[in-house]
């Protein structure tokens, strides 16, 4: 029953769009040198290296609010956040504004059990370029870009972080102390990805593994909420 | 006029009825003595419209890169579903891929798939030829956008599953429906456990010596457990194939590879994942006297057998008794008349 009741949450997980008033929502901000996130655009690493992010995409899935401790609010679905779709951004959470909370987890990631399941729609679709096609399972998180520090082909860099078999479990939980606010911003700063990502030499991480586990701890550190003012 | 009328009405009922039909339901029916299927057909119900989506899909070559290699080029219904005398199979360009295409049949039973269980459910297994460069070498997501623009898909679609959107899960889910009616289960050797037929004599002994050397691991009545093990073959210097360790990066895993079934063994030839073997009785000289040892070698395989060449006939007269010529020429099965 709760595999089914998770399952048909997942397969909702397609429809966003609800009216942006509703309530409670998750705003993921994609940020890079403490500037927002521009597909495309030429960029500079943290140690100067010029470079370019072509995408940036991740599942969010076990969205919790609690407060004080207890769980003010669970959304079982799977998100599909996309840097180049700012409508894949915002994520609204159905409650009401009232509903207290004084921090946020989530899953960096699809647990085991949707790994597992067979095919789902929405955000969950094959069709998103999220699921390995020679290896199931789902990428958790998707980087990809160039850099004149790799020197592969066409100077690509592609981090596509996943698996779900142990010891390799790759989706990480993401634990967040917000301020109570109507929307709670997030910010990814995947400068603090490349920061350690690329070290080495290392350049594509495209299979389930120890490499693809430790960027994924780095991956989910890139989250904060910001301590600035708010928007 | 008034006949002219109701014959209109008539027809626009009967239309109406016809458009807005809810499929047909099909049971799925778990043949005598077998074990629970494993499939979840509870997401994913088996109907009579969803069954003909997915066999069309099977047979059509517009899931590979160049429209010209479908399921059916690698699983031709007449053999089992498998690709009959190829030892590894060609897709697109006549590129050559690296293993043996595995015989599609009891599919509802699978635990893993691919000859290396990289693939962990039913549904998800087409992606796997359908992106691979050496296969049918297209993109998984303009596979949905080319069906989407067709005059014939969108209406299939609808018929399986209520509306006209094309999408990968639905598309998915047709072909798991058509693969998991693939079921083999009216061989000889099921009508003689059915007490309706009885074993020659050389079959009968056939029978007891796979009882005592065979079946721990093509175990009836699927004739495998699903499981993975080594099975003693020689790494092969070409394609240095070391099949489960590459999924799982275990190393115990190295060299094993999924135990297939020995339903239809008659027209699965050439056998073994890389299909070195041309005949039945290369495979059983090789289980007596061919067997590489490794760190990894199936425990069962590690005393050597004493099987004669008397008894390698044998077992070869019982192995054919798995042939179900029913399944391979089940009109259900084959190319979709239209």
């Amino acid at each position: 029953m709760v595999r089914s009741v998770a399952i048909f949450f997942c397969l909702l997980s397609g429809l966003q769009g609800l009216p942006q008033d509703r309530g409670r929502a998750l705003r993921f901000v994609p940020f890079v040198n403490a500037g927002p996130l521009q597909l495309d655009e030429p960029l500079f690493l943290p140690d100067g290296t010029p470079a370019t992010i072509t995408q940036l995409r991740f599942y969010v899935s076990q969205i919790r609010f609690f407060d004080q401790g207890h769980i003010a609010f669970f959304d079982s679905s799977c998100y599909l956040v996309d840097a180049g779709e700012p409508k894949s951004l915002l994520i609204q959470a159905d409650l009401p504004r009232s509903t207290h909370a004084d921090s946020i987890s989530f899953l960096l990631g699809i647990d085991s059990l949707n790994n597992v399941s067979g095919a789902f729609g929405g955000d969950l679709d094959p069709t998103k370029g999220m699921y390995w096609t020679w290896n199931s399972g789902y990428i958790n998180w998707k980087l990809e870009g160039t850099s004149t520090k790799c020197t592969t082909v066409k100077n690509e860099f592609q981090f596509h972080l996943g698996g779900y078999l142990p010891p390799y479990f790759n989706a990480q939980q993401v634990g967040l102390k917000v301020k109570d606010e109507g929307v709670f911003t997030v910010e990814v700063d995947v400068s603090k990805f490349f920061a350690q990502a690329l070290l080495g030499g290392r350049c594509s991480v495209m299979s389930p593994g120890k490499d693809a586990v430790e960027l994924a701890k780095l991956a989910a550190s890139v989250f904060s909420i910001p301590s600035r003012g708010e928007e | 006029m008034r006949n002219k009328v109701l014959t209109a009405i008539a027809a626009l009922v009967l239309f109406a009825a016809a458009t807005d039909r809810q499929p047909v339901a099909v049971e799925f029916r778990i043949p005598k003595g077998w074990p629970q299927p494993r499939y979840d057909f509870a997401n994913n119900p088996l109907t009579q419209e969803g069954i003909a989506l997915g066999r069309k899909l099977f047979y059509d070559p517009i899931l590979s890169a160049d429209s010209i290699v479908s399921c059916s080029s690698c699983h031709l219904s007449y053999t089992a579903f498998t690709h009959v005398d190829h030892a590894v199979s060609h897709g697109i360009r006549d590129r050559i891929g690296t293993r043996n295409s595995p015989a599609l049949m009891n599919l509802a039973w699978g635990r893993s798939f691919m000859w290396d269980g990289a693939v962990n459910h039913l549904d998800m297994q087409a992606l796997a030829p359908i992106s691979h460069p050496d296969e049918m070498g297209e993109d998984f997501s303009h596979v949905i956008q080319k069906l989407q623009r067709t005059e014939r898909y969108p209406e299939l679609f609808r018929r399986a599953f209520g509306d006209e959107a094309i999408t990968g899960e639905r598309m998915l889910k047709a072909l798991s429906q058509f693969e998991l009616t693939l079921i083999s289960a009216y061989s000889k050797y099921d009508r003689v456990k059915a007490g309706a037929e009885v074993f020659t004599q050389q079959e009968a002994k056939g029978y007891a010596l796979f009882l005592a050397h065979c079946n721990t691991c093509h175990h009836e009545p699927l004739f495998t457990t699903g499981e993975f093990a080594n099975n003693g073959l020689r790494v092969d210097t070409i394609y240095n194939d070391l099949g489960r360790m590459k999924v799982t990066g275990v190393p115990t895993d190295s060299l094993q590879f999924k135990i297939p079934t020995l339903r239809n063994i008659e027209f699965s030839f050439p056998y073994m994942h890389d299909g070195r073997f041309k005949s039945l009785r290369h495979v059983l000289d090789h289980y007596v006297e061919g067997l590489s040892p490794s760190p990894t070698l199936a425990a069962e395989l590690s005393n050597s057998n004493s099987l004669t060449k008397d008894d390698r006939t044998d077992l070869i007269a019982f192995l054919l008794t798995l042939s179900d010529r029913d399944f391979c020429f089940d009109p259900e099965h084959g190319y979709p008349k239209e």
